[in-house]
């Protein structure tokens, strides 16, 4: 029922270059400072630098050590180090693998589309499941649906992540053999693309319903008591001075806002919910970066225990960068005061 | 006092509270249920639980899980309650500088706070652990290294508040020093929600500390309910007891600890409560 | 009279249980006809508001009807269905708020919020056109400039009287009988307020609604009012046309509290003694507010205080006057050096106050000493009144002993029992604390009060009372006071000079006699023209006898 948008839309394309110069600032900035971070620990492990760079103790190739200690300027001062390991990450060279003998950047590369898919899909489920149900429990507060919804997610909210999924598999898998429980796609069966995908779907399924659990839980309680707060508020009042009907005054007047913080709090939330992908990989064998971060440790492989730590925080910047990017469509004050 | 009856007639609180008082029970009398190491072999590999002198049975080794249990309950509470106190330290600190500060101060600590946040916490808890080394003080430091920007930002939001409140501009004019103005106006009033935060963050330090021991990165001489689940996970089409009872017993813990601090958010912060709970 | 619109009838209210009382209402009739406004007049908790959200069915939930019938045409609202009263809302029956920011939806633009009205109750739904047209024709009826821009406008993006107007131009919508406005200029500015009565006024008249126009302000009364009912406690105390009720006033409540309204009386007659010499003398006073808004955003700068140069002398009584945003309250705060400002100086005895630093700092800042707006912030929630008061002379050297001493002392010069010390501040009033608020600020013996619009927040019998108190302390004590208000009426009751300040600057000074009768600056006088119930109550300036009531 908006009257004609267009006469505001004029305005609208400063409000949009500014947060984009803004997200550039913010993602330059903490790739930058995560490449610090990585570069201090590299010098906080024990052990010669040049060794944790090629990830190995002891006896080692000297001539190998000696070619990264120059390539690394590893003789010179601390800043110099710096400004050459800042440079190898702005070039997109994140090292190489001497357990694996592989560049870094092409593990990851390999590993990045499952993670994505992962992290992606359990981020949709927990946001538009949460708010359904928080927003259902929120209008009937106090109800036996409400009561349960509390409990719940009291519940999810108290479990380990891994131990749902271990626990889903046991169900899902292991009892009912409905789901299968390892994997990314069955191994050794010809398919069509089709086929495939639906593989691949229902490899997704557990878990991504696991990761997604305790975020669903957290945004569903958050929504509750959201909407339960927004209904209190003036303006709801105004509008059963209107005359509307209470479904009315939900979809037009609560919904809306009732939902700003719990985006706020899922941009928020978005590094946690990388770190748990970590772990739901490694219980489910899900082949993507978690995975491959759980093998570097076990093996101390810096180059790449560093490489998905930066990898890991640039989605969680892009995934704040959605956030922000609803916040915005939800809320016009902010781009018009922006504008302004 | 008031509080402390209003938290007594606080049901789900209660309820925490007797879980709670349960499994630091648990934790005390370890080496009194279990007086071998919960290392040690005292029966067969893979018992069920009920089996002979194994209320929920054996692991791989024929170590006993419940040993397991009870002596992982004084690891997990140790390290969540050590990391809280040691997150509430470094986010009070940084969060009181920012709030009473503000300005150019609070815009350093709130950016290095967003950038804490912004970070995957856990996978800097894994880098930190897996690069000093997996001992318990480690694993400390690194989930309190991950844990205190939601304390700071908290802690931060309140000072801003209390520092523009009246009755603190009065304590000024009043020639009271900025010291005393911190400590006898701002901080009190500011420490129920800080309270109440840092007991969920026990709950979470816990959660940190099974998914980093269940990684293997926990403390290999200390028995812990994530190491006994990540050993056992393999096996779990043979052998569910190995990892659901540990499960069980963190899920309990945090789940009591979550309901305390909830109980606690009602009765220090009644009118907020009031406001949400109001239906 | 002529027809009956809206008749409520031994309407009873209850509050739920365990409250400090059974019922909001008890017994209330009042009607409302066509073509007439009836003003329900009270203190806070006198439960006019609740009466009127009674009529529409808004009342909070766990408040209900427990009794008597609320009776508009055919229907009986106390005790009709929910589609029926939805159709009334909105319809037949409008409403208007207290705060109109929090009343319109933030996130949803307010053209659309009016057209949402319309289409609830139009049948058949309207055209779009036609939808757009009648949202511009409500716009441009409440006296809004551009309608076309402003019904695309967000609700932050609007002033607080705009704001109103939108209300107005919401309830409106359906050509409503009877409106229902519950303290709708309360929020507003003075001149803003003036604005909206006018608009209510005649939009009643064009339309021959009926009105039952909420407030606290017999001021307000005066210049809107066919009608008055006056609360207190839940009943009626007295009603009648507002001539009747105005003055010949029965009821001793009713006497009261038209006596408590500010600026009816005359200035005291004595002229007070003032030093010549000034206390303190402040030059080019200068701040400016920077916000910063990111790292790639100019910062926002708003001026607050603007070349402000004012001095007060000993024993001498200074009304800074001026609206929301005029910088009187900025300009208070850097008197107390809790604002530090960008430039100017502030002489203090031959010192510049705004340049001491640490002990010189200290050793001055006891002479000045503040009392904030509101009494329910201003004290620490955890401290006992008796600590408050004493901390600050303990700070200053003095033993505990004494200062516990001095500060019962204290308490019962302003009124209260000394058994007040060992008590905690949720256990007072407002007015209460306001006493409270005053014996701290005094106890460190200070030359120079601010009081920051310190009666501003209290019903208008208890503002009457810490004005009194406040003028008898600053004979005794020898204070030169800086009266922070957006109220003339009150700066008239207690000032000696008058400054008006608008948009961070002084605009004028002068006695407060002269500045009431020959205003020179034209905002002055929009501001005195605004001062509600100007026809019934006169000002200083005026012969007091002439607009006097009998």
């Amino acid at each position: 029922m908006s009257m004609s948008a267009s006469a505001v839309s004029g305005g609208r394309g400063a409000a949009i270059v500014l947060p984009i110069v803004g997200w550039v600032a913010k993602f330059v900035g903490v790739v930058l400072v995560i490449a610090t971070f990585n570069f201090i620990l590299v010098h906080a492990a024990p052990g010669d630098p040049v060794q944790v760079i090629a990830s190995q103790s002891g006896a080692a190739d000297a001539k190998l050590l000696a070619q990264l200690r120059a390539e690394y300027g590893l003789d010179k001062p601390y800043p110099v180090q710096l400004a050459i390991y800042l440079k190898r990450v702005v070039t997109l060279d994140l090292g190489y693998s001497y357990r694996q003998q592989r560049p870094v950047r092409a593990l990851i590369a390999e590993r990045l589309p499952a993670t994505l898919l992962l992290t992606a899909t359990a981020f949709l489920i927990a946001l538009t499941a949460g708010v359904v149900l928080g927003v259902l429990a929120g209008v009937r507060a106090g109800r036996w649906s409400d009561t349960l919804l509390t409990i719940v997610s009291l519940l999810l909210y108290a479990m380990p992540v891994f131990w749902l999924g271990l626990m889903l598999v046991l169900l899902f898998s292991v009892k009912l053999d409905w789901l299968p429980a390892f994997g990314y796609v069955t191994i050794g069966v010809e398919m069509s693309p089709l086929q495939r995908l639906g593989d691949i779907a229902a490899h997704l399924v557990l878990p991504a319903t696991s990761l997604a659990a305790v975020y669903l839980a957290i945004y569903a309680r958050l929504t509750r008591s959201s909407v339960i707060e927004v209904m209190h508020q003036d303006f709801i009042k105004t509008a059963r001075s209107k005359g509307l009907t209470q479904g009315n005054i939900i979809a037009r007047h609560i919904l809306r806002n009732a939902i700003l913080p719990v985006v706020t709090v899922a941009g928020m939330q978005a590094g946690a919910l990388v770190g748990g992908a970590v772990v739901i990989e490694t219980v489910f064998a899900w082949p993507g970066l978690g995975r491959l971060i759980y093998d570097a440790v076990l093996q101390r492989d810096y180059p790449v225990m560093l490489g998905i730590f930066l990898v890991m925080s640039v989605i969680v910047i892009v995934l704040n960068l959605i956030t922000d990017a609803i916040y915005r469509l939800i809320d016009p004050r902010v781009a018009l005061r922006a504008a302004s | 006092m008031d509080t402390l009856k209003a938290f007594l007639r606080h049901p789900t609180g209660m309820i925490g509270l007797v879980i709670l008082v349960a499994v630091l029970a648990l934790a005390a009398a370890a080496p009194v249920l279990f007086p071998d190491s919960p290392w040690d072999m005292v029966g067969a590999p893979f018992q069920p639980p009920l089996s002979e002198g194994l209320l929920l049975g054996s692991d791989m080794l024929g170590r006993d899980v419940a040993a397991g249990i009870a002596y992982g309950a004084r690891v997990s509470l140790m390290i969540g309650i050590a990391a809280t106190l040691a997150a509430v330290l470094i986010g009070v600190v940084i969060g009181a500088v920012a709030g009473y500060f503000g300005d150019k101060v609070d815009d350093a600590m709130m950016r290095l706070t967003e950038l804490f946040q912004t970070i995957p916490g856990f996978i800097l808890a894994i880098l930190l652990v897996a690069t000093l080394g997996p001992t318990l003080t480690h694993v400390v430091v690194a989930i309190g290294a991950v844990s205190w920007p939601p304390v700071a930002r908290l802690t931060r939001a309140e000072f801003l508040r209390l520092r523009g409140r009246e009755f603190v501009q009065a304590a000024v004019c009043q020639g009271q020093p900025p010291l005393v103005v911190v400590l006898r106006h701002i901080l009190p009033n500011a420490l129920s929600p800080i309270i109440v935060t840092g007991s969920l963050t026990i709950a979470t330090s816990i959660l940190i500390e099974s998914a980093l021991s269940f990684m293997g990165l926990g403390d290999p001489n200390l028995m812990s309910w994530g190491f006994m689940i990540g050993a056992s996970r393999t096996v779990i089409r043979q052998a569910w007891w190995m990892s659901v009872f540990p499960g069980i017993a963190i899920l309990l813990t945090v789940l009591a600890i979550n309901l305390v601090g909830e109980g606690l958010n009602d009765t220090l912060n009644p009118r907020v409560a009031r406001k949400v709970r109001a239906a | 009279m002529s027809e009956v619109l809206l008749s409520i009838e031994k309407l009873s209210v209850a509050l739920p249980k365990g409250g400090d009382r059974g019922l909001a209402v008890e017994n209330v009739s009042i009607s409302v006809a066509r073509n007439e406004i009836v003003c329900l007049v009270g203190e806070s908790g006198s439960g006019k508001s609740i009466t009127a959200h009674a009529v529409l069915g808004l009342l909070p939930p766990n408040v209900t009807i427990a009794g008597g019938a609320i009776r508009y045409g055919a229907n009986d609202l106390a005790h009709a269905d929910d589609a029926a009263m939805r159709r009334l809302r909105g319809g037949a029956i409008s409403m208007i708020f207290q705060e109109p920011l929090s009343a319109l939806n933030p996130l949803a633009r307010v053209g659309d919020q009016i057209a949402e009205m319309i289409i609830t109750h139009a049948r058949p739904r309207p055209t779009r056109a036609a939808l757009d047209a009648r949202v511009l024709e409500l716009i441009a009826a409440v006296g809004l400039p551009e309608p076309a821009t402003l019904a695309r406008s967000y609700p932050f993006q609007l002033s607080g009287g705009q704001r109103q107007r939108i209300m107005i131009a919401m309830a409106m919508a359906n050509n409503p009988s009877l409106l229902l406005a519950d303290e709708p200029t309360t929020a507003l500015d003075v001149t803003t307020q003036k604005q909206i009565l006018l608009l209510i006024r005649r939009l009643q008249a064009e339309r021959g609604m009926g009105v039952l126009f909420i407030t606290h302000d017999f001021g307000v009364v005066a210049d809107i009012a066919d009608r008055v009912v006056v609360m207190r406690g839940g009943r009626v105390v007295e009603q009648g046309s507002v001539d009747e009720i105005l003055r010949a006033p029965k009821d001793p409540y009713t006497k009261a509290l038209i006596g408590a309204v500010p600026g009816k009386r005359p200035p005291s007659a004595a002229v007070r003694e003032i030093g010549g010499e000034p206390l303190f003398e402040a030059l080019g006073l200068n701040k400016t507010f920077v916000t910063r808004q990111g790292l790639f955003r100019p910062p926002r700068r708003v001026p607050a205080v603007r070349d402000v140069a004012l001095a007060l002398r000993p024993r001498e009584t200074v009304a800074v006057v001026g609206e929301s945003g005029s910088g009187k309250s900025t300009l208070g705060r850097i008197i107390m050096r809790l604002i530090e400002p960008d430039a100017g100086t502030l002489d203090f005895a031959g010192e510049d106050f705004l340049k001491l630093r640490g002990a010189q700092l200290r050793a001055v800042r006891r002479k000045v000493q503040i009392v904030f707006q509101d009494p329910f912030a201003a004290l620490d929630p955890r401290q006992k009144i008796g600590a408050a008061i004493a901390s600050g002379p303990i700070a200053y050297g003095a033993s505990a002993g004494e200062a516990m001493a001095e500060a019962k002392e204290l308490l019962a010069r302003v009124g209260l029992s000394e058994s007040a010390v060992d008590r905690y501040p949720h256990e007072f009033s407002g007015g209460q604390r306001q006493r409270i608020c005053i014996a701290r600020a005094l106890a460190l013996k200070p030359l120079v009060l601010v009081a920051d619009e310190a009666v501003s927040a209290l019903d208008v019998s208890v503002q009457a009372n810490i004005l009194a108190l406040l003028a008898e302390l600053r004979e005794e004590m020898n204070l030169a006071m800086l009266f922070i208000t957006h109220d003339l009426r009150v700066a008239a009751e207690i000032a000696d000079r008058i400054v008006v300040m608008q948009r961070g600057a002084i605009v004028e000074q002068g006695e407060t006699r002269e500045v009431f009768r020959a205003p020179q600056h034209p905002y002055t006088r929009a501001l005195l023209d605004a001062v509600p119930g100007r026809r019934l109550f006169a000002g200083p300036g005026e012969a007091p006898a002439a607009a006097m009531s009998a």
